[in-house]
């Protein structure tokens, strides 16, 4: 508990600076809260229920923005194939795309921290399977990787999670790793060695907080990543189950229907998960930049 | 490769140079003149001959050897060079007659004058050949057609131009299964003193042309319109006509065939003047066509059924639960209310885009042999609502439908569409769409309980039910595929008859028979009947085929 | 140092083993080739000589070692569904990738590396800042939804450039190049643009970073300080530096160009290894899977490898190792 606290106000106290007089960085961020505002409000927000088959009817199927439905409604942003309306789509594919994203990236950032701390600490030939499972996977392309993990296991929602977990942890455990280590240079770990505290203490308690925050800059980073190659799999026809779209899915199915003049299929989406990850990255990079040593000397 | 791997592969190699540059400084000066250096001219494309028809098919031909491939776009790309003995619209190509004079005996009489593309000529010995090659195993490896011939025990020369199948026992299909049998010269091998045909394709043959040989082109030698001129193990092929043909030549002086996979990229292509003629397009990507005055499309009723596969038969059909833990698909009320729930014509018009007929049966109506006089599959969601509850299972049964991803024509839409049907009437739906690899692994496992399926065969309405719905009998090779585990000894009796019959009026009888039995039964569902479209450049004009295959005269230049 | 190149060879030895374990096996479980190969009116007794026929009648580890055995003898087996070898399907499809993939390099390095000096140089700019501004949304834009837009835009809508398909090719030392005919040029261009959006956005912000890092050291201070030209310094102090890092990690990145080609071309119909890889996983093609990603795997491995033995050879504190 004591450390969740000492990370958040750690947090907050860090953000402010980072931010102050970066406007496109704020863009992004208020962006980026925008849209996390309507993925968790969507089921409350959104004009229709568009995994529920009951209230899709496919004869208002591929209705231009601004028509009006069967039931009456407005479908603001129009319709696909089967009646469902883009505008709510868009929004669940929204909260879904931005689940997969955010359950992948945290499990996968815990899984890395733990094992780069275990490597740290515990030495030996657990560092060495540590560290060679993450040259395997490194030396891996993730897209590749995660193509074959769904070729295997096959799609669905939990399935993608895992595959894009798998993109994610390495990363992080030979940063957590290499964090740790200097850490441990240091005279108070060896003074607290010598003083008895058990070796998950120090992981714990001096370890894991002095070496998260590098971890922590990386994850905006890794955010936008796994949105992406959930999208992108999900374009390749092997990411999540077809009657509940995310963007990607939502895109792909939009991409039949491109030539034919209708547009609003797919380009709406595009453009929601093109925003979406260029807020999340505008926001990446002015944390990275504001970490790096040497663009921050310049900006002072 | 990893982002941040990268960066941080980078800031190593920096960090390197910027050590080395504290000290004396010993790196090469590398000027990026010399790593960047390309010109990038994209001209005016060569012009194309108006004689050549560039054709996009869906699907990669994989091979130009006539037995190693059972697939359609393999099938319609062979057909192109090789003919069989009657065509798979009944029309007698090197056949000019045939029928049986006993049980087991068929006689075909052969068109004399044709001549292979390589000029020798075709005889009774070159129809022995083919069937051997057919049979044998070239390289070591099955070929896929050889379930044809299963019960012909020899091919005998009667004279030059006349032919003799014995058969093992009564085969009255036997002329629909040698539709698949291409013939080749027997020149191209080299063959012993007697050739004596056995179902090994050993033939007494000392020398079969290979694949590779047929790929090069050295042996692609057959007696169609068109010949070789080059294959590429990519698919892509060009042909040139065969101005020696027997009867009236190809349309076309040359043919290119590419192979395009995805839809988008097909019709892509067409809009960029990369193609004449692209196959299955997209209902959508019609709809991009109309207005435009420089393409057209051609769209033919097709012999392909989309039907529903309901598992009957079983006390537990996997994916399928009532409340009671009773199968539910077993009471015909259940099946009936399945059916009567779905708006064929609201699929047929809003997702197929008009290109589909809603289906009364089995098998296409409009196919010999089937029964035109069969209406309509009727859509009634009140007297559905109706039958579930007389049944007792109004808002108690839930079910996984099943279907591949990649297969129909908007299949993945088709799909939720039944599921919101059956929603409606109460019924939980859980729509599994799978890649068709996996899905067909499920299939044959017997783990779909209610699964999506299309069939399209050229010998005849018979042959679906007869694999779907009939018990199974080895022998008379019915209900191979009887996924719905259905049984009826009615339908059984009238299909054996069928099995055997060789007077063809008197099979069509048996075959409607069964079929009625069918749609009365509802072992399954049956949904539409797809249609094969082309799109195609406006100067030219396509009589579709209703076997989904792509022949380049299907296009005559207006 | 041969020692330590020894152990990273065994290192990635163990890598390949692994990799080839956990593909074999798990393709094992997708899928029944016999299903996808067989017609709906075959027989029972087909079926089983057709199993027979491609192995799979043998208990799934007997399948594996003679598998295993056939590779170490360079045969990676027969693809169920081409019948052909499956090394000659693979390298067949090469030239077609590597082109796409080469081009896009070289659009990504003329177009990236100016602009990220450039940036670097001139910090806070309003150039600068359109520069950051276009490589933030070419690189936050996913790969497949660039393709579509480029297709939409280029083919669709201006008619410029084909949209699909490889276009005519030139045989040269035995292999067909799309690069040396005009139409296939055409056909490139587009697969080519996709991959070098997301190269140029890479490198300009590398050479942007490397500029900026470089140009903060002491000697670069000095070298002002001492009133040498401003040119001078970017052209003798600034390329030369930032240079070498950008060229090995272009030649790391063919990798990540090789994998990310799968989309490219998969939208594009482009006939290269990507597509081959895609197909064959929807035809549960297990002999094409397995050896492609056991080739991938190799080939990371063995660019791993060179670019490990390269900085043991940059780093003096290893160069000097006994």
């Amino acid at each position: 508990m004591k450390i969740l606290i000492y990370l958040i106000n750690s947090l907050f106290n860090k953000v402010k600076p980072i931010f102050s007089g970066h406007y496109i960085a704020i863009a992004g961020l208020i962006g980026f809260s925008f849209f996390l505002l309507i993925a968790l409000l969507a089921p409350w927000i959104a004009p229709q229920n568009p995994y529920d088959l009951m209230v899709l009817d496919i004869m208002d199927g591929l209705l231009p923005p601004l028509s009006k439905l069967g039931n009456g409604t407005t479908a603001w942003l129009g319709t696909d194939a089967l009646g469902r309306d883009i505008l709510s789509a868009v929004m669940y594919g929204l909260r879904l795309s931005l689940f997969v994203a955010f359950v992948a990236v945290a499990i996968g950032t815990t899984i890395g921290v733990i094992l780069g701390l275990l490597a740290a600490v515990k030495g030996g030939w657990v560092e060495t399977i540590i560290m060679r499972a993450v040259d395997l996977k490194v030396s891996f392309p993730g897209i590749l990787l995660a193509l074959m993990m769904l070729a295997i296991f096959g799609t669905g929602v939990d399935k993608i999670i895992y595959a894009l977990i798998i993109g994610v942890w390495a990363s992080k455990a030979r940063l957590t790793r290499s964090q740790a280590l200097s850490e441990m240079q240091k005279e108070y770990i060896d003074a607290a060695r010598i003083s008895g505290i058990p070796n998950w203490r120090i992981m714990v308690r001096f370890l894991l907080p002095n070496s998260i925050a590098p971890v922590l800059v990386m994850v905006p980073m890794a955010l936008s990543g796994a949105i992406g190659a959930e999208a992108t799999l999900s374009f390749l026809g092997v990411g999540v189950p077809i009657t509940e779209p995310s963007l990607g899915l939502l895109i792909a199915n939009g991409n039949d229907y491109i030539l034919s003049g209708k547009w609003w299929i797919s380009i709406i989406p595009g453009l929601v998960l093109v925003s979406l990850v260029l807020c999340i990255n505008v926001v990446a990079d002015r944390i990275r930049e504001y970490n790096n040593p040497y663009l921050k000397s310049k900006d002072q | 490769m990893d982002s941040t791997i990268i960066v941080s592969v980078f800031k190593k190699t920096i960090n390197i140079i910027i050590e080395n540059q504290k000290g004396e400084n010993t790196m090469n000066y590398i000027n990026f003149k010399t790593v960047c250096f390309v010109g990038l001219l994209a001209s005016m494309m060569g012009s194309v001959s108006a004689d050549t028809l560039r054709m996009a098919y869906s699907v990669a031909p994989k091979t130009i050897d006539p037995f190693k491939s059972s697939a359609s776009a393999t099938a319609s790309l062979n057909e192109h060079l090789y003919e069989a003995l009657v065509s798979r619209t009944n029309d007698k190509l090197l056949a000019t007659s045939y029928e049986w004079v006993d049980d087991t005996t068929f006689v075909v009489n052969l068109r004399q004058g044709v001549k292979f593309h390589n000029g020798a000529d075709f005889t009774a010995e070159d129809v022995i050949y083919s069937a051997c090659r057919m049979m044998y195993r070239v390289d070591g490896k099955k070929n896929m057609l050889t379930s044809a011939l299963g019960p012909v025990a020899d091919v005998v020369a009667i004279d030059d131009y006349t032919v003799a199948f014995k058969t093992v026992g009564l085969y009255p299909i036997l002329i629909q299964k040698l539709k698949s049998l291409s013939i080749l010269d027997s020149g191209d091998a080299d063959l012993g003193p007697t050739l004596k045909y056995d179902n090994t394709g050993d033939c007494g043959i000392t020398r079969y042309p290979t694949k590779e040989e047929f790929h090069s082109g050295k042996y692609a030698n057959g007696t169609g319109k068109y010949k070789y001129e080059s294959f590429e193990n990519t698919g892509d092929a060009v042909l040139v006509r065969n101005d020696q043909y027997w009867g009236t030549p190809g349309n076309w002086e040359r043919v290119e065939i590419r192979s395009v996979a995805n839809s988008g990229a097909r019709m892509a292509g067409l809009l960029a003047g990369d193609f004449d003629l692209i196959e299955n397009p997209t209902g959508e990507d019609l709809l991009a066509l109309e207005g435009n005055s420089d393409y057209s499309f051609s769209s033919e009723p097709s012999w392909r059924t989309i039907f529903l596969i309901l598992d009957v038969g079983s006390d537990a059909a996997p994916g399928v639960t009532a409340a009671d833990g009773s199968n539910p698909l077993k009471d015909i009320r259940v099946r009936q209310a399945l059916s009567l729930a779905i708006d064929r014509e609201a699929i047929v018009d809003k997702l197929m885009g008009g290109n589909a007929t809603v289906a009364s049966q089995f098998a296409p109506s409009y196919q010999d042999g089937a029964d035109s006089s069969m209406p309509e599959m009727e859509y009634n969601p009140d007297l559905a609502r109706q039958l579930l509850a007389e049944a007792g299972y109004s808002d108690s049964i839930s079910i996984d439908l099943r279907m591949p991803t990649d297969k129909y024509q908007n299949g993945k839409r088709v799909g939720q569409a039944i599921a919101q049907y059956w929603t409606r009437l109460g019924i939980e739906v859980t729509l599994v769409a799978e890649p068709w690899s996996v899905f067909r692994k499920a299939r044959s496992n017997r783990e779909l309980g209610v699964f999506m399926y299309g069939w399209g065969h050229p010998q005849g309405p018979s042959q679906m039910i007869s694999y779907a719905f009939g018990t199974r009998d080895k022998a008379l090779n019915l209900g191979g595929s009887n996924y719905s585990n259905y049984t009826d000894p009615d339908y059984d009796a009238a299909m054996r008859a069928w099995a055997v019959e060789t007077d063809e009026a008197k099979a069509f009888e048996y075959n409607q028979e069964a079929m009625r039995i069918a749609v009365r039964d509802l072992p399954g569902i049956p949904l539409y009947y797809q249609h094969s479209i082309w799109a195609h450049k406006s100067d030219i004009s396509v009589s579709g085929r209703p076997d989904e295959r792509t022949f380049a005269d299907m296009a005559t230049k207006n | 140092m041969i020692k330590y190149i020894l152990k990273r060879f065994w290192q990635s030895g163990i890598l390949a083993v692994i990799m080839s374990l956990i593909v074999f096996f798990g393709m094992y479980v997708v899928g029944d080739p016999v299903e996808m190969l067989s017609d709906e009116d075959w027989t029972e007794q087909d079926k089983i000589e057709l199993a027979i026929e491609l192995g799979l009648d043998k208990p799934v580890h007997e399948q594996y070692l003679s598998f295993a055995g056939d590779i170490v003898k360079g045969d990676f087996g027969i693809s169920f569904v081409y019948n052909r070898p499956v090394l000659d399907l693979i390298v067949e499809r090469l030239p077609a990738t590597l082109e796409v993939a080469l081009l896009a390099m070289i659009i990504g390095l003329c177009i990236g590396i100016p602009l990220g000096i450039y940036s670097g140089i001139k910090g806070n700019s309003r150039g600068t800042r359109i520069i950051s501004f276009f490589t933030t949304i070419g690189y936050s834009t996913p790969n497949f939804w660039q393709a579509i837009l480029l297709i939409l835009v280029f083919a669709v809508f201006f008619q410029w450039l084909p949209a699909s398909g490889r276009g005519d090719t030139n045989l040269l030392f035995g292999i067909e190049w799309s690069l040396l005919s005009v139409d296939g040029l055409k056909h490139m261009a587009l697969p080519a643009i996709n991959l070098a959006i997301y190269k140029i956005c890479m490198q300009s912000r590398l050479a942007r970073s490397g500029t900026q890092e470089i140009l903060y050291q002491e000697y670069m201070t000095f070298a002002r300080a001492k009133g040498i030209s401003r040119n001078r310094i970017i052209r003798r102090h600034l390329l030369r530096n930032i240079l070498i890092p950008i060229v090995t990690i272009t030649g790391l990145e063919i990798g990540g160009l090789i994998a990310f080609s799968t989309v490219t071309e998969t939208v594009f119909a482009w006939p290269g290894i990507g597509k081959l890889l895609l197909d064959s996983i929807h035809m549960v093609d297990r002999p094409v899977v397995v050896a492609y990603l056991i080739l991938i795997t190799l080939m990371f491995v063995f660019i791993n490898f060179i670019v490990d033995v390269l900085y043991a050879f940059l780093d003096p504190r290893i160069r000097h190792q006994k």
